[in-house]
């Protein structure tokens, strides 16, 4: 099907303080652009052939690739933008950019509302990288951030607490990850996870786990000493054969955090929202704290049910701006839809996920 | 809007001009008419004359105009930066905000002083002429509009990346004005490092970068007005030719000679007047495109403008907040606090410092010592727990008037370019000589400031340049001695003095610290043994509270950070333990 749409895709690389845009970088970059030239019809915001622009980034210097593809026809799409991740990647291996891949954006009219253009980035990235990516919504609504996900649970089990993500454990956790940088020399060689163990309707429990080739009775004994967690030593080939079980360290302490920013995932579409918003959510529950997702709220019934609300800081449960600025914001992100007047929470809200997001060169580095 | 009308009047004026000049050529000259010829000519420099008195008075207006927009902006911006958190300075480099606020609203200027009214006008023009047209000849019209869509397809090809180019030109600016900042700021580590070469090497490549991107930026703006133009010339051919077709067609049948002359004469009037308003009507058309090409920058330059004008601050005063003087009591009761997308950096933290009483926070690097101080000095607000004043929660004053009544002497003494006296006086601008050369005193400030070529009248350097780190750290205690605090910070203000310069310092911080509830932030023991509580932290918590006998004589991490003997035998004597338990435990488990 004939649907022109133009995509302006950019490569940041990792920053490297003795990077220096030299001649033979630049015809590189040229020799890149004959092998992977592709016509624009001059519609996008960068050429037809890559061009390579340098950052200061602190004392580093970092370098970006753009390039912009128009794709005529619908399934022309995804091969033209997995061209574009190949010489992304052609450039990071051969050492064009500045180091490997950091984060890429891609920018179109809407991207923020059009699923259907976002789907092709998406599978040309697993066709080329061999994973899945995700979307950060950006402040421009036009221009998305490519990254990685960790999703947690359900935003709904992440409200009620209910789910296997509980902060009871996220200090235990972070204790374990303290004295993990404590005494790096003893943990070094060794990974660290969490195994939650979750059963409906009931607290959940966290055993540590560490794995490697051979288990270690120092490390055992000097975590039980220091941080009074035991760790379970795991052949690595088990926790190769079975990664669902396991969840590392750092992405249980995010997931369970009951504080700082939260990030949602809707349609692998990625939006971030302050904890302070969230109480607005709340008033849509019931007393069980089961969202009804087709009740709809006028503003007055919003503002009584806040007044009275455990949910809501005492300070804030007579303020009528707070209410307009949770409405304004969770509107902007469709967690809650305005219907004629009314309020009701997005149909798929119990679909939204609660996920942490990485940018696509620090995904693995989490691992430590 | 006075702007406006005269804009609407200049254009409606220059509408005659085409009609006059059709006049000379298609009757003044060939019927020798030498009243018709000078009328004309003393109306079109009329009208001349008059377009340049108002283009004149309007170019006035529109200055004005667009110097108090652009006046209100920045004011506005500087004001809403400076209310901002310190998370905002600590993420961004002074070069970036400074880039942002000057350079990014000064590319409003073109926006707002004749962009806007420029389009209006432009617009306004178009119609007329088009009109013009149709009343002329309607035929020959829709020739003329025949190719104003290539106009607009030019838009679809250049602004996207034009509009990108404009937005890179602006950031790297941007980045070079935050590198040299930093750069200059760090002028003593650059030479010690001899680095200047690499430094120069680093802006010169980045500036031969910016230089390229405006080079392409002018090739696309200059090509984009070239196809403009080429449009516009093969538009006004085309109508030409289809005027001379139109004239030389002319069917004369059943005319007398002098009729066919009328008409041939009526028919150059009329043409020679729709091949000028074709022109006219382009020439609005490439300035509307112009237009869009002054928008990119400004828009561009908005954005970057907006960015930072919808951050909102983390901390503001709540609608009735409290301005009163406090006496000093500070509570801290189940205090947690994390940064923005990072750790748990306090956790539970609980105590009470009474009026007048000097607590000291010690603790490993990163234990969250500045942390409990920002919380103080509400830099921040806790995510967990309460602080309070005299009793009163902490985010219930009015910041201005709680930060007013505390004073605090940090590691790096920031001193403003200017004379020791202005910058004593920085800490209360109303003081008297006598109370400046009293806080001098008290500070052990006021022999070295005497000494000095022109005692409190000598200017300092930027950052307090050319006296020593410990006389700059005496003149940050006298600032914060002048206004008089009841709750002093002290955060590592002796850490990079030598020992005689801090018998000094100590002197005057004893002097400092007399019924004020003091903070003491340090790693030395000699600042701390005095304080009336000391709370150790370790990740966080409080681990340890009491007085220096209490702490010093129990194992515990006070005692390990402040008897490095001990520490290590202790270190050593549990890595033993450890290791034996190990063992002890494999053992058993073989068995």
């Amino acid at each position: 099907m004939w649907r022109p749409q133009v995509y302006d895709l950019v490569a940041h690389y990792e920053p490297r303080s003795d990077f220096s845009l030299t001649h033979s970088i630049r015809a590189a970059v040229k020799e890149l652009g004959r092998k992977y030239r592709g016509t624009t019809l001059m519609t996008g915001a960068h050429a037809g052939s890559p061009v390579i622009h340098t950052d200061m980034r602190g004392i580093s210097i970092g370098t970006r690739l753009e390039i912009s593809r128009l794709a005529l026809r619908e399934r022309d799409r995804q091969p033209l933008v997995a061209e574009v991740f190949r010489m992304f990647r052609e450039a990071a291996e051969r050492g064009i950019a500045s180091g490997p891949i950091d984060r890429m954006t891609v920018k179109f009219p809407n991207a923020e509302s059009k699923p259907d253009a976002r789907q092709p980035i998406h599978d040309a990235y697993e066709e080329v990288f061999d994973s899945s990516c995700c979307f950060q919504r950006m402040q421009d609504p036009h221009t998305l951030r490519l990254g990685r996900a960790v999703v947690h649970q359900a935003l709904i089990h992440h409200l009620r607490e209910d789910g296997p993500y509980h902060s009871d454990h996220q200090p235990r956790v972070e204790r374990v990850h303290s004295e993990l940088g404590r005494r790096p020399g003893r943990y070094e060689g060794y990974q660290y996870f969490v195994e939650p163990i979750f059963t409906p309707g009931e607290h959940p429990e966290v055993v540590f786990h560490y794995s490697g080739d051979e288990p270690s009775r120092i490390i055992e004994v000097t975590m039980r000493q220091k941080s009074e967690e035991t760790l379970q030593f795991m052949k690595s080939k088990t926790m190769r054969a079975d990664p669902s079980r396991f969840v590392s360290l750092i992405d249980y302490d995010q997931g369970a955090r009951r504080f700082g920013r939260l990030w949602v995932m809707q349609e692998g579409l990625l939006r971030r929202l302050d904890r302070e918003w969230l109480p607005l959510i709340y008033l849509f529950m019931d007393e069980d704290l089961n969202p009804p997702l087709d009740a709809t709220f006028t503003w007055e019934e919003l503002y009584e049910r806040q007044r009275v609300s455990p949910y809501v800081p005492r300070a804030q449960r007579l303020s009528s701006t707070f209410l307009d600025i949770c409405i304004e914001r969770l509107s902007e992100r469709f967690l809650v839809l305005p219907e004629g007047g009314r309020f009701r929470l997005q149909p798929l809200f119990r679909e939204v996920q609660h996920v942490t997001f990485y940018e696509l060169g620090h995904y693995d580095k989490r691992l430590g | 809007m006075q702007c406006l009308a005269i804009m609407l009047l200049l254009s409606g004026l220059n509408m005659f001009y085409p009609l006059l000049f059709a006049e000379i050529i298609g009757r003044a000259l060939p019927n020798q008419d030498m009243e018709l010829f000078m009328s004309c000519l003393v109306g079109m420099l009329s009208i001349r004359m008059i377009g340049e008195g108002l283009g004149l008075w309007n170019g006035h207006l529109l200055r004005l105009v667009g110097g108090r927009v652009i006046f209100s902006l920045r004011k506005k911006m500087y004001d809403h930066v400076q209310k901002l958190s310190l998370g905002f300075f600590e993420s961004r480099s002074p070069g970036e905000i400074n880039a942002r606020l000057m350079g990014d609203t000064a590319s409003l200027t073109n926006l707002v002083t004749g962009t806007l009214l420029r389009t209006i006008e432009a617009v306004f023009t178009a119609i007329i002429i088009v009109c013009l047209l149709f009343y002329l000849d309607w035929r020959i019209a829709l020739v003329a509009l025949a190719v104003t869509p290539l106009h607009f397809m030019s838009y679809f090809m250049f602004e996207r990346r034009l509009s990108h180019e404009s937005w890179k030109a602006t950031e790297k600016n941007s980045q070079v004005s935050g590198k040299t900042h930093e750069v200059f700021d760090a002028s003593k580590v650059v030479k010690g490092y001899s680095a200047e070469r690499r430094e120069v090497r680093t802006l010169v490549g980045q500036l031969r970068e910016g230089h390229e991107i405006q080079l392409q930026s002018g090739w696309l703006s200059s090509s984009w007005g070239a196809f403009t133009n080429s449009v516009s010339h093969i538009g006004t051919l085309i109508v030409m030719v289809a005027c001379g077709l139109v004239v030389m067609w002319l069917d004369l049948d059943g005319f007398t000679e002098a009729e066919g002359r009328e008409a041939i004469q009526q028919g150059v009037v009329t043409f020679s007047a729709m091949i000028a308003y074709v022109g006219m009507l382009y020439a609005p058309i490439s300035q509307l495109i112009g237009v869009v090409g002054q928008i990119i920058p400004a828009r561009v330059g908005l954005m970057r403008v907006y960015e930072i004008l919808d951050l909102e601050p983390d901390i503001v005063d709540e609608a009735h907040a409290i301005r009163r003087d406090v006496v000093g009591r500070v509570e801290f009761e189940d205090v947690g606090f994390a940064y923005p997308m990072s750790k748990q950096v306090l956790t539970n933290i609980t105590f009470t410092a009474e009026p007048g009483q000097s607590i000291a926070l010690v603790g490993p690097s990163g234990a969250g010592k500045t942390t409990v101080a920002n919380l103080i000095a509400r830099f921040y607000d806790a995510s967990e727990g309460t602080i309070r004043i005299d009793g009163i929660d902490v985010e219930e004053y009015a910041i201005h008037s709680l930060r007013n009544q505390m004073s605090m002497v940090l590691q790096e003494t920031y001193l403003f370019r200017g004379t020791v006296r202005e910058n004593l006086l920085y800490g209360k601008p109303d003081a008297t000589d006598a109370e400046v050369v009293q806080a001098a005193t008290l500070a052990n400030a006021h022999e070295f400031v005497q000494a000095l070529p022109y005692g409190y009248d000598t200017i300092l350097g930027a950052h307090g340049a050319r006296i020593s780190v410990g006389q700059r750290q005496r003149l940050a205690i006298a600032r914060a001695l002048i206004r008089d605090p009841r709750l002093l910070i002290l955060d590592e203000a002796t850490s990079a003095l030598d020992t005689a310069s801090e018998m000094k310092v100590q002197e005057a911080l004893s002097t400092l610290m007399s019924d004020r509830t003091t903070f003491i932030i340090a790693h030395r023991l000699s600042t701390i043994r005095d304080a009336d509580i000391i709370l150790v932290l370790d990740d966080g918590r409080i681990v340890q509270k009491g007085t220096h006998e209490e702490l010093i004589s129990i194992d515990g991490l006070f005692r390990k950070l402040y008897d490095p003997l001990w520490a290590r035998e202790k270190e050593k004597q549990e890595e033993e333990e450890l290791r034996a338990l190990a063992e002890a435990e494999t053992r058993e488990s073989e068995s």
